[in-house]
């Protein structure tokens, strides 16, 4: 539906976009306009089309795929679907350009980065081949912020960080000025911190040259922060079209109201769980209904209350929890440190690895995923959240917690157990004590084995049918039937093989959890229900959580205590709430300001 | 760089040592007394026994592969018990000849496997795309001897176009020397190239799906011309990794043919001698052999480095 | 799964798989249909051939395809079907003991060395070069000349000149699965190393291995040809397709027919052999996918 009827043309015109593959019908016949220099922003979850969606316009749909309908581009220009290929290279690169999700495999690994930029100009003929293009190509780079543009021009990609890949990608795509440039989830895959960088970018990028954006994510933030107009899809279908003020504070759509609510982690009903697709008491409209809801005029509506934050019920711990900085590099602090029997204990812990050869050229110097002597106490019952960003040791940490990796120096004693140094005998007790919940749906499951075998693996000394009736209740208690136990885990989806893999950590009756970013991999609807499992089980069976990840949301839903990690150290640590509204570390300052969340957005929309 | 270098000349040095070791003692086993081969049946045990000290078999066995081993590093591969002759001159000669066959059957292989192989993944789901990878699934079920069989028995027996067998210096009768080389380059070439045209398009397969090609599309260029400019490049890695022991069998195919074609080259030597039980003579020969696997391995490790920048700065 | 109860390690096709009409179960089919030839071949002629293929009949020399002998017979006289029925007894025997001193041998090696990376694996690694330099025909012509050529030291040594394939297959796909978070939580819930190796690498390399070993398969099946026509292979009386194009070779003046039908029945054995390799390979493929 178009906002204006603007006597303007549209940059882009999608009218009745279908995409068919050989056994179904992929995308329902869309439309959508982008006016020029309009920042649009497309959301959806897997398996919605918002890909699709993108790589039609571009016309670099798989063999495999069938599209019809009409698509244009001003500029007087034939319907893109049905162009020729030729046609279509002449366009892409130059009047329309992308960037897309992958930065690590994007460039081509044997060919300098600077060339690569020039390949687009010199193809397109802009700019003349050799020095000219090679020159501009520089001062591309340079636009994008590279530091040292000239010579990362000629570095080769594997030198480069992802985020600075992306910024390389930015570069190409813009080296022609394009009247559109899209962006398939070019952010997801960096850092909070440099998630930040690159969208401030591609904003500014964009704004200065009148470019129209087509930005697609998945993430509501996101699009919050760099779009002025977004559109929500649903299996195949744009259920929302609105401005990002209107949608996020004034859903129309059932599952738009369902996706913010459930993207929201901050807000939980009343049981003080959070709102998934199912909870959201909502029933998804039917094709008749979501066609009659799509063919209202797009009348001003009343803005509807904002929503009631309620916030997550305290959970009870008989201390108070201190709120910590780091104020120097190698200051001595041991953080949450509990006088009586801490559950975990950490003193000194350092992990060193010797890398050979030089480090990346533009990157951090060679140790990276070093943890420089940690101190720090978990309490029996407490939720402990661990966040930073890539290299700050988190993963490290994770492993050493759970003696897969010996440290170099230092200690670690869980319940009484150092695991510094201890043989595998001596850890036996431990490995039923301590469990872990990977991140990866896909890759912490054995595709050969059957779920029964899988959630039975961590019991040792019990007959084949206690086993049995154990993981049959064991996996009643996340949601799953008994039946499931006979099936291999490609039959579930991500979000039940999870399921599978907490049952797995709870069948020995394990005194910590560790959840290693356990839900980083799993759709926002999907997230939701997970989350909400994981603190009811973290109740019912009394555990101590661990929760390791990069996502400030979840760790503030999920944990009462949070430490940030960042470059091995630990540079700030105390309630969750506090560390976050009131973060005392110039890191955490810069984590949390990259980080808002749907609340904010939506007050700060409403302003 | 260097030092990768480096590091693999050393590998390259150990591993025929190492290889040589094995060789030796493999051969040392061997059943009928050298001494007594030399000798003929006739001989009493006596003169068996003085044979044995005059060849210095009564030596212990690590003394026997020092002495061996340190003439062959300078170059000398010691006389044949069986003929009298110096064994280095033969296979110096009998390597010129394999050498000549294996080199022609290497560049019709890729010159056959590049195209084939680029095309078959290209148009992979194409009727000629099919057609070329039967063709090259056909090839490599078939033994590169009994393609030189059926080859003589079309263009020597039949249509008499070209000699059945033999070989001509190139020296003396040019001419006759091509003639007597086609049929077993093509023989050998062909087989492996087959096999060679399934890795290349393997590997061509496998690069179509790479993101970076989807980019350089992205950037406007033309499919065939991504390819060109980016995919090939990259695809030829892996080939490379294979060619190294795809010229190794090809090395060891060129034995078989030279049966068929009755061509004096190594293989041909190496059969014969083994036929003889001239041990001496067999050591030398294999030791040449398995050299030239190493060698060309090696070649190709550092063609690797070359060619993959990230390879470089690593390690 | 069929499991064969005769030899221990020696891979076999899955006959009992349905197929799903798909073009990549084209080569799967092709594939075992060719197979499924050879073994007939080899089953039927231990208890009937036309003619038994060591008779000779002298009045009958060299003769083209005719009623009573259906592919002719040889310059002794002797029934070339009957003959290319028997080979295929041979071929597939090496193929077998070949292919399984090779698993053997290799897989264990291979996963080892990638189940501990480091100076274990470096070490295991150079071993696995040093046997690479010896191209597997090499080393049989050296068995043949040192032990004696026959069929036996054939399989053998083709037997350890393919093995290190199976190692560098294995330790690659050991290296894969090593990498994947459930070997993380087999370690983090106290498995050792036997458990992991046996529970969770070896099903999960199973499918490249049984890639493998059909590759091998072809090829022990051609080294076996090229020995037996160098005369090192099997040695007369018993047929095998080899030998056969060796003799075949010398009467192409006369007979040229001869070298067909062994270089047929030996193009058939490999040639299905690779076909369900790539078959299997295929199928191994699209497994990987999981729903989301």
């Amino acid at each position: 539906m178009t906002t204006t009827d603007s006597p303007i043309e549209p940059t882009l015109s999608v009218r009745n976009l279908t995409v068919n593959s050989a056994y179904a019908e992929l995308l329902h016949g869309i439309s959508f306009d982008i006016a020029p220099g309009e920042r649009v922003g497309l959301i959806g979850e897997s398996g919605s089309g918002k890909s699709l969606t993108a790589t039609s316009v571009m016309g670099l749909l798989p063999e495999t795929l069938a599209a019809n309908g009409e698509i244009h581009l001003a500029g007087g220009h034939d319907d893109l679907v049905h162009a020729s290929e030729a046609k279509l290279s002449q366009l892409r690169g130059n009047t329309m350009a992308m960037v897309f999700q992958e930065p690590m495999t994007a460039l081509n690994p044997l060919m300098k980065v600077g060339a690569q930029v020039a390949e687009i100009m010199t193809q397109h003929r802009t700019v003349a081949a050799g020095q000219s293009a090679a020159a501009r190509a520089v001062e591309l780079l340079a636009q994008v912020k590279l530091p040292n543009p000239a010579e990362a021009a000629l570095a080769f990609p594997h030198q480069l960080s992802g985020g600075q890949r992306q910024r390389v990608m930015l570069a190409m795509a813009m080296a022609n000025d394009p009247q559109l440039l899209l962006c398939d989830e070019p952010t997801t895959a960096l850092d909070v911190t440099v998630q930040a960088e690159v969208l401030n970018l591609i904003e500014g990028l964009v704004t200065e040259r009148g470019t129209s954006l087509l930005f697609i994510t998945h993430d509501i933030g996101v699009v919050a922060e760099v779009c002025e107009r977004v559109l929500v899809m649903y299996k195949g279908d744009i259920v929302e079209d609105g401005t990002v003020e209107q949608v996020i504070t004034n859903p129309q759509h059932p599952y738009t109201k369902a996706l913010i609510a459930a993207s929201d982690l901050s807000v939980v009903d009343e049981r003080g769980r959070l709102h998934t697709i199912a909870t959201s008491a909502i029933t998804l409209p039917t094709a008749a209904e979501l066609a009659s809801a799509l063919a209202e005029p797009a009348a001003a509506k009343a803005p509807a209350e904002p929503a009631i934050a309620v916030p997550a019920p305290a959970r009870s711990l008989d201390f108070v929890i201190p709120h910590q900085r780091r104020n120097d590099p190698d200051e001595q602090i041991i953080f949450n440190e509990i006088e009586v029997e801490p559950l975990i204990r950490v003193r000194d812990l350092t992990r060193q690895y010797k890398r050979r050869g030089g480090g990346k050229l533009f990157g951090k110097p060679p140790v990276v995923h070093g943890l420089r002597g940690l101190d720090f106490d978990v309490a029996k019952g407490q939720r402990f959240g661990i966040v930073g960003e890539s290299g700050s040791g988190k993963s490290t940490l994770m492993r050493l917690m759970c003696a897969l990796d010996e440290p170099t120096g230092g200690s670690v004693t869980v319940a009484g157990q150092e695991l510094a140094g201890a043989s595998e005998r001596e850890l036996r007790d431990f490995r039923s004590q301590v469990q872990i919940v990977f991140q990866d749906p896909m890759g912490s499951l054995d595709p050969r084995m059957k779920v029964e075998q899988i959630v039975a693996e961590p019991l040792r000394g019990v007959s084949r049918d206690e086993a049995r009736e154990r993981v049959i209740a064991q996996l009643e208690s996340v949601g799953l039937d008994a039946d499931v136990m006979h099936r291999h885990p490609h039959q579930f989806s991500g979000g039940q093989r999870q399921r599978i893999s907490i049952a797995r950590a709870l069948i020995t009756r394990p005194r910590v959890l560790v959840a290693d970013e356990a839900v980083s991999a799993l759709d926002v609807s999907v997230r939701a229900q997970v989350l909400n499992l994981l603190s009811d089980l973290v109740d019912e069976y009394a555990l101590t959580l661990l929760f390791v990840s990069h996502d400030l949301g979840v760790i503030r839903h999920s944990c009462d205590t949070v430490a940030v990690l960042s470059d091995g150290r630990i540079v700030e640590c105390g309630p969750t709430d506090d560390v976050y509204d009131n973060p005392l570390h110039p890191y955490t300052q810069k984590l949390v300001s990259a980080t808002p969340s749907i609340a904010e957005l939506a007050a700060k929309a409403r302003a | 760089m260097l030092l990768t270098i480096a590091r693999r000349l050393g590998i390259f040095a150990a591993t025929l040592v190492a290889a040589s070791i094995i060789t030796f003692l493999l051969l040392s086993i061997l059943p009928g007394n050298a001494a007594r081969v030399a000798l003929g049946i006739e001989a009493t045990e006596a003169q068996v026994a003085a044979q044995e000290q005059l060849m210095g078999l009564d030596r212990p066995l690590y003394v026997q592969y020092f002495d061996w081993f340190s003439h062959l590093v300078i170059g000398d591969f010691g006389t044949s018990t069986v003929s009298g002759q110096e064994i280095g001159p033969q296979i110096g000669d009998a390597l010129a000849i394999t050498g000549v066959l294996v080199i022609s059957s290497v560049l019709l292989a890729l010159l056959f496997a590049i195209p084939m192989g680029i095309l078959s993944a290209v148009r992979q789901n194409k009727a000629d795309g099919v057609i070329i990878s039967g063709i090259s699934q056909v090839g490599i079920s078939i033994p590169g001897f009994l393609f030189g069989i059926l080859l003589v028995s079309l263009f020597a027996v039949k249509l008499k176009w070209l000699p059945a067998g033999g070989w001509d210096d190139p020296g003396e009768d040019f001419v006759g020397f091509l003639e007597h080389l086609i049929l077993p380059a093509i023989a050998l070439g062909s087989v492996q190239g087959a096999v060679l045209s399934r890795y290349v398009r393997s590997s061509v397969l496998e690069v179509m799906r790479e993101d970076f090609l989807r980019t350089a599309r992205a950037k406007g260029l033309t499919p065939n011309r991504a390819l060109m400019r980016h995919g090939l490049r990259n695809a030829a890695i892996p080939v490379m990794t294979v060619l190294g022991l795809q010229i190794a069998s090809l090395l060891i195919g060129a034995v078989v043919i030279e049966r068929v074609f009755a061509i004096p080259g190594l293989g041909s030597l190496l059969l014969d001698k083994v036929a003889l039980r001239d041990l001496p003579s067999i050591q030398g020969i294999v030791m040449v052999l398995v050299a030239l696997v190493l060698l060309l391995n090696l070649l190709i490790d550092i063609a690797y480095t070359i060619v993959d920048p990230r390879l470089r700065s690593a390690s | 799964m069929t499991t064969k109860t005769s030899t221990p390690v020696a891979p076999r096709p899955r006959k009992n798989e349905a197929p799903s009409g798909n073009r990549r179960n084209g080569n799967l089919i092709v594939g075992m249909i060719l197979i499924g030839l050879v073994v007939f071949a080899a089953v039927l002629s231990a208890f009937w051939t036309p003619f038994d293929p060591e008779g000779v009949f002298p009045q009958e020399l060299l003769l083209p395809p005719g009623s009573e002998h259906l592919l002719g017979t040889d310059n002794f006289g002797r029934d070339v079907l009957s003959s290319i029925l028997r080979g295929a007894q041979i071929s597939l025997i090496v193929g077998i003991v070949a292919v399984g001193i090779a698993a053997v041998l290799g897989v264990p090696f291979g996963i080892i060395a990638g189940m501990n990376p480091g100076r274990l694996d470096q070490f295991m690694m150079r071993g696995n070069d040093i046997l690479l330099a010896f191209p597997a025909l090499l080393l049989a012509i050296i068995f043949g000349a040192v032990f004696g050529a026959n069929t036996m030291t054939a399989m053998v040594a083709l037997g350890i000149g393919s093995a290190p394939s199976f190692a560098s297959v294995a330790r690659s796909g050991t290296q894969q699965v090593m990498s994947r978070e459930y070997v993380q939580a087999s370690k983090a819930s106290g498995k050792n190393g036997w458990f992991v190796g046996v529970k969770h690498v070896l099903p999960n390399i199973s499918g490249i291995l049984i890639v493998q070993a059909s590759v091998s398969f072809g090829i022990a099946v051609l080294a076996e040809a090229a020995l037996s026509y160098l005369g090192l292979g099997t040695t007369p009386p018993t047929p095998s397709w080899g030998r056969m194009l060796q003799d075949a070779q010398g009467y192409l003046y006369v007979q040229p027919l001869l070298v067909v039908w062994p270089g047929i029945a030996i193009a058939i054995a490999v040639l299905g052999f690779n076909l369900l390799g790539d078959g299997l390979r295929d199928r191994l493929d699209p497994r990987m996918q999981v729903k989301r």
